[in-house]
C-alpha cells in the first residue's frame, strides 16, 4: 500500500475471500478476524491485519494484508464450523487499486453512477457498483482516498478509462 | 437517471439493477398434481397490468438481493419497494 502517494496505485492484499452466511455466523467470523462486531450495511472496516467489507445482507468480502501464508480460512474456520456457509477464495480473481488525491471522487464519477458526496458516501462506506461496463467494489478510505476491487481482466479497461477521464478534469488527478 | 430504492442499501442508480418479472407468483407446491393448463399459466401467463404492477427487481450490481417493487406501468414511477418474501406495505394493498 502506498499511503502518501497521489493518483493511481496498486494495493496489495495477500488474500481475498467472499463469505456468505447468516447474521450470527457473520458476526462470529468478524470476531474471529479481530473485529468487535460485524460491519453494518454498506460499511467497511480495516484492523490492520484484515479488512471486512459489506457486500450484501449475507455477503462479506474479506481482505488480508500481512502474511503470504494463508490467514483468512484458518482464522474463520472455527466460527464457521457446523454452520451453513459459503467461503470462496477470490484472491486471484480480482486486483486492487488505490485512488488518492484532489478531485478523485469527481474522477470516479466519470464512470461510477453513485453519489460520492461525503454526506452520501462517507469515509468507511463501501459498495459493489459499476464503473462504466465493469463491476467494481468501491471503498472510501479517506475523503480523497478510495480502494477499488476490480476483476483482473477489467483492470486495464478501468485504468485506461481513468487516465482518459482525468484529462477532462480541471485539476490533474493522475 | 432513474433512482431506485433498494430495501437493503437505500436509493441507488438504475444502472445497478436488473428487472425480474412479475412478483408474487408462487410455484405450485407439487407440480405433478397441476393440470397442463394451470402449469402453462404458471409458467407463461402474466397479468400485463396497465397501472400499478408488483414486480421483482434485483440489485445485481449492488447487494445482489432480489426485492419487490410496485411500479405504475403508465408513467414508470416506482411507488414503493419492499423485501422479497414481504407483502406490499398496507397502504398499497
Ligand atoms: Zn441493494
Amino acid at each position: 500500500m502506498s499511503e502518501s502517494m497521489s493518483g493511481l496505485s496498486v494495493a496489495s492484499p495477500t488474500e481475498r475471500f467472499v463469505l456468505q452466511a447468516d447474521a450470527m455466523t457473520l458476526a462470529a467470523a468478524a470476531q474471529a478476524l479481530g473485529f468487535d462486531s460485524d460491519v453494518v450495511t454498506s460499511e467497511a472496516r480495516d484492523n490492520g491485519a484484515f479488512a471486512l467489507l459489506w457486500l450484501g445482507p449475507d455477503e462479506r468480502l474479506i481482505l488480508a494484508w500481512q502474511d503470504q501464508t494463508p490467514q483468512i480460512a484458518p482464522r474463520v474456520a472455527s466460527a464457521l464450523a457446523d454452520q451453513p456457509h459459503s467461503l470462496v477464495e477470490v484472491t486471484h480473481r480480482q486486483v486492487s487499486r488505490r485512488l488518492q488525491g484532489q478531485s478523485i471522487s469527481e474522477l470516479l464519477n466519470c464512470g461510477c453512477p453513485l453519489d460520492l458526496e461525503p454526506t452520501q458516501f462517507p469515509v468507511g462506506r463501501c459498495s459493489r457498483t459499476l464503473f462504466n461496463k465493469a463491476e467494481i467494489v468501491l471503498w472510501r478510505r479517506g475523503s480523497n482516498d478510495f480502494h477499488v476491487e476490480i476483476w483482473r481482466s477489467y483492470a486495464d479497461y478501468f485504468e485506461r478509462w481513468l487516465i482518459e477521464a482525468a484529462q477532462d478534469l480541471p485539476v490533474s488527478t493522475l | 437517471m432513474l433512482l431506485i430504492h433498494c430495501p437493503h442499501c437505500g436509493t441507488r442508480p438504475e444502472l445497478e439493477f436488473s428487472y425480474g418479472g412479475e412478483a408474487h407468483i408462487a410455484r405450485p407446491a407439487d407440480p405433478s398434481l397441476v393440470s397442463d393448463e394451470d402449469w402453462a399459466s404458471y409458467l407463461y401467463l402474466r397479468s400485463n397490468t396497465k397501472g400499478v404492477h408488483a414486480e421483482r427487481w434485483r440489485h445485481v450490481r449492488g447487494c445482489g438481493r432480489f426485492f419487490n417493487a410496485l411500479r405504475d406501468t403508465t408513467n414508470d414511477r416506482i411507488l414503493v419497494t419492499y423485501k422479497a418474501g414481504e407483502k406490499p406495505p398496507g397502504e398499497f394493498r
